[in-house]
């Protein structure tokens, strides 16, 4: 058109040359057509079309150039020229011409009537290729229903507002998240409608940022909205600016995701993880995890702590670092196990060492850590049991050790409990008894007994259960499976349980059968030696007497001196027999001491009185020093404190060498008696004798008695004394001091450990303080 | 008195049986004697003597048994009884004396005569 413009410029113009040049240069195709339908002439533009001929075409009827026009564009063209022909205007109407290579061509026909003297003659068509706008125009159709689609279908909300902030577009999801209809939406403004009040100014400021392009493109924005409903919903909005062809903004278009759930979701998350972080920080166990190689990967502060690593330390560290090499081989094969799948593996325990090489005893449970199905590590807690362990194995030991002296003992190890019935015997049981340990369990000890025993023994033990008392040495007769007798010395104590109950007993028992047999055996023998030897020496003794006792002439005084020495003999060896009867009978403690509350004093004279005349005769006075006041009684067995004063006295006069003997008695402290025998002690006097048997015992618990006062009983004689080297030994069993042995007086050498036992059995002491060829003092107290 | 006192002597040793016999026959008493328990217990039945002097270890029947018996026995419950044994520790004296005897004396440590007087002492009651 610009063309035609410039030409029409140019000097004078043939119009009919100008029209012929504009209809054979147009870049349209221009077609004249006259009122019966046959095309009157045609441009040369229809060549482009490809192959078709101007001459091919010119006189033909439009209705025949089928091949040129789309069978669908056919019946639009021949309306349109019987609507022109009827005189009614046409607005421009597109159709698809056919190239002859067979492509589809667009084409916009634009027609209009011509007419002569007022009546329409033919018509003056203009066809454009339209074809490339047409194609234009299809894509975006076809984008447009893609995005259409898109919006509708994808769970994202589309608005596009324009730059005064109207709805020019919402997809569904939109209108359904707001409440409304899509049409109520349009049009309105955004902020005023569906924008809290509260967050309103804030968001239009950012809205218009965003149409200004000022400060920062706010690409990712998240903001409420407000329903239909006044539900507040959190969009998270992803803003595009909407520019028209001049570049000029016009508007924004943006999609949001609904993310109020999400946020809840995630904020308890965040809240839960912050929890969980804190727990593991803070937790007393060992939280971490390692790799699949042992490479520790996390570990919480209580690991740290507990083995004295710095957390960086430990994260450089493998488990082979801190686990003891005997309990790695547990670890992993734990860790095997379980990745295999294996049996459940609870919680086991390590032996682990810290920074210091101390152990640490931890009790494990792990999980394998899975990603994508494959296991990529192990997290685990572990608890520091060291102390727990420490007792535990200190409890393992005590009971091995207890299992071990149960089990390597000769004795017999028993429970029973409350109603007497064994509830667990050491296996000795079968050797002692006959019984194995669990024909014993459900008896009772008297069960094992005869009638009479268990009848016994039952009053006994129930006497002790009554008190919850200690079983010491009780001594049962028993019978075996095998029908023999013997006999055990039982010992035991009660078991309570936790609340103080009385469970039971527990105990160990002896066999003393033996040491019984042997103490019957002995005593018999005692009996036996003390009868039969006694017997003869009686014979003798009372033939001598009978001798000696003759008036006449028939013994004369030669025979009767030597009938008195041989009576004197018989006298010691009866005397050495008496001893050594006592000296058995005391230590074996089976003699029945009967003690009664009596006056020393009485027994010392009594006592004396027999040994008067014997002194006389050896030109020895005999002085006893009473008491100022009568003294307390003491506790004694008479017959035996009376042997202690024989001994001493009869001692005293033997080893004199001249003058006198003065016995001193009288009420004294206890702290001063032991003054007195340290002083003695200091002036040499030692016992290291030891007392034997039975008597041993009584002794020594007698000792433990204390009383505050005594009685103190000295007798001091001026004899040969006792040489100093000898002083420890005085007390020893047939023991004799040289200088006496010189001296051919009797004596057995038990008759001061007789006294010494006497005395020490009462709770007394017995010392003495001797110088030789000076004379010594015996001194013993009895408690009061 | 002494002439008319009988003495039951029950006491297997015959050294001591003899000893003594001799001894208290010529102090003036009437003795009789058995040598085992069962003949010492018939005999004290039999004759009622007026004091038992009894060993205790004897054949067949021990003083002991004898004792009682003869504590048991009307005839002869009121004959008093000296024990004369070789036998002498606390619990034989005292089983002795519950059982009724009037004494209990050690043979090797007394002499003839203190059994005499020790006689005379119990007629005398």
């Amino acid at each position: 058109m610009a063309k035609t413009n410039t030409k029409t410029k140019r000097g004078p113009l043939d119009r009919t040359q100008i029209y012929h040049q504009i209809f054979n240069q147009a870049d349209d195709i221009i077609l004249l057509i006259d009122r019966k339908g046959r095309i009157f002439d045609i441009n040369n533009k229809i060549k482009e079309l490809g192959g078709y001929k101007r001459e091919d075409l010119v006189g033909k009827k439009l209705t025949s150039l089928k091949g040129i026009l789309a069978k669908e564009s056919i019946p639009i063209v021949a309306k349109n020229f019987i609507k022109r022909m009827a005189g009614r205007k046409v607005e421009p109407y597109e159709i698809i011409l056919n190239k002859k290579n067979g492509e589809k061509v667009w084409a916009e026909v634009s027609a209009s009537a011509i007419k002569k003297d007022g009546k329409i003659i033919g018509d003056l068509a203009i066809v454009r290729d339209i074809n490339e706008r047409k194609l234009a125009e299809e894509q975006v159709l076809v984008e447009r229903d893609r995005a259409q689609k898109y919006l509708d279908v994808a769970n994202v909300i589309m608005v596009a507002l324009d730059s005064d902030g109207r709805v020019t577009l919402i997809n569904k999801i939109g209108a359904d998240v707001l409440g409304y209809k899509e049409k109520d939406i349009i049009g309105k403004n955004w902020f005023m409608h569906f924008i809290p009040k509260d967050i309103r100014d804030k968001t239009k400021k950012v809205f218009n940022k965003l149409m200004q392009v000022k400060g920062e493109f706010a690409k990712y924005y998240e903001n409420p909205i407000l329903t239909k409903k006044k539900d507040v919903r959190v969009i998270a909005w992803h803003n595009t600016i909407l520019k028209d062809n001049k570049g000029h903004i016009v508007g924004t278009l943006s999609s949001g995701e609904d993310v109020t759930e999400k946020n809840e979701a995630k904020e308890k998350l965040s809240t839960s993880e912050k929890k969980y972080r804190e727990l593991v920080e803070n937790a007393n166990d060992i939280i971490y995890t390692h790799d699949l190689m042992g490479n520790f990967t996390s570990v919480n502060k209580a690991g740290a702590r507990i083995f004295g690593y710095s957390h960086d330390e430990i994260l450089k560290m493998n488990i082979k670092d801190i686990v003891d090499p005997n309990y790695l081989v547990i670890a992993k094969k734990k860790i095997f196990e379980k990745i295999a799948g294996k049996a459940r593996t609870g919680p086991y325990e390590l032996l682990t060492r810290n920074k210091k090489g101390k152990e640490v005893w931890v009790g494990v449970s792990t999980r394998i850590i899975k990603k994508g199905g494959q296991p990529i590590g192990v997290q685990g807690i572990a608890r520091d049991v060291t102390d727990r362990k420490k007792i535990e194995n200190a409890l393992l030991e005590s009971e091995k050790r207890f299992k071990d002296v149960a089990f390597s003992s000769a004795d017999f190890i028993w429970e029973v409990d409350k109603k007497g019935k064994y509830t667990f015997a050491s296996g000795n049981v079968e050797k002692i008894l006959g019984y194995r340990p669990e024909e014993i369990i459900g008896m009772t000890p008297f069960d094992l007994m005869s009638t009479n025993e268990a009848k016994k023994l039952k009053n006994i033990f129930r006497g002790i259960v009554k008190k919850n008392e200690r079983i010491d040495d009780l001594k049962n007769w028993n019978i075996t499976k095998s029908g023999k007798k013997v006999c055990l010395l039982t010992n035991g104590v009660p078991i309570f349980d936790n609340k103080g109950d009385f469970q039971g007993y527990r105990g160990v028992d002896k066999d003393v059968t033996r040491v019984e047999e042997i103490d019957r055996m002995k005593s018999e023998f005692v009996t036996v030696v003390s009868h039969q030897l006694r017997t003869p020496l009686t014979s003798i003794k009372w033939f001598l007497e009978i001798l000696l006792a003759e008036k006449d002439d028939s013994v004369d005084s030669k025979q009767r001196k030597m009938l008195s020495q041989i009576a004197e003999s018989n006298e010691r060896m009866i005397k050495l027999i008496n001893n050594l009867l006592n000296v058995s009978r005391i230590e074996s403690g089976r003699i029945k001491v009967s003690l009664v509350r009596t006056q020393l004093e009485d027994i010392v004279k009594k006592t004396i009185d027999k040994y008067f005349t014997w002194a006389e005769s050896s030109n020895i006075s005999i002085k006893i020093n009473k008491p100022t006041r009568r003294l307390p009684k003491v506790k004694v067995d008479v017959e035996q404190i009376r042997q202690v004063i024989q001994n001493l006295v009869s001692n005293a006069i033997k080893y004199s060498i001249r003058g006198n003997i003065s016995i001193n008695l009288r009420k004294i402290a206890s702290v001063e008696a032991r003054r007195m025998k340290t002083t003695a002690e200091k002036k040499g006097f030692v016992d290291h004798t030891e007392l034997e048997g039975e008597i041993a015992k009584v002794s020594e618990a007698m000792a433990k008695k204390k009383s505050t006062h005594s009685v103190i009983f000295s007798i001091k004689d001026h004899g040969v004394g006792i040489p100093r080297y000898q002083q420890k030994r005085v007390f020893q069993k047939f023991y004799r001091g040289d200088n006496v042995i010189k001296m051919q007086t009797e004596g057995s050498g038990l008759g001061l450990y007789l006294c010494k036992a006497i005395v020490e059995s009462l709770g007394g002491n017995i010392w003495f303080e001797s110088t030789p060829n000076k004379g010594s003092t015996f001194y013993f107290t009895v408690p009061i | 008195m002494k002439n008319e006192t009988r003495i039951l002597l029950i006491e297997d040793d015959q050294m001591l049986v003899k000893g003594l016999v001799s001894f208290l026959e010529d102090e003036g008493f009437l003795v009789e004697f058995a040598i085992d328990g069962p003949t010492g217990f018939k005999l004290a039945e039999k004759n009622s003597p007026d004091i038992i002097l009894l060993d205790i270890i004897l054949p067949r029947m021990d003083g002991f048994k004898v004792l009682e018996k003869l504590k048991k026995s009307p005839k002869t419950k009121k004959i008093p009884v000296i024990i004369l044994s070789n036998l002498g520790q606390e619990e034989e004296i005292r089983k002795g004396k519950s059982l009724g005897a009037v004494d209990f004396l050690v043979k090797a440590n007394v002499e003839l005569k203190d059994i005499v007087d020790k006689v005379s002492k119990v007629l005398k009651k």
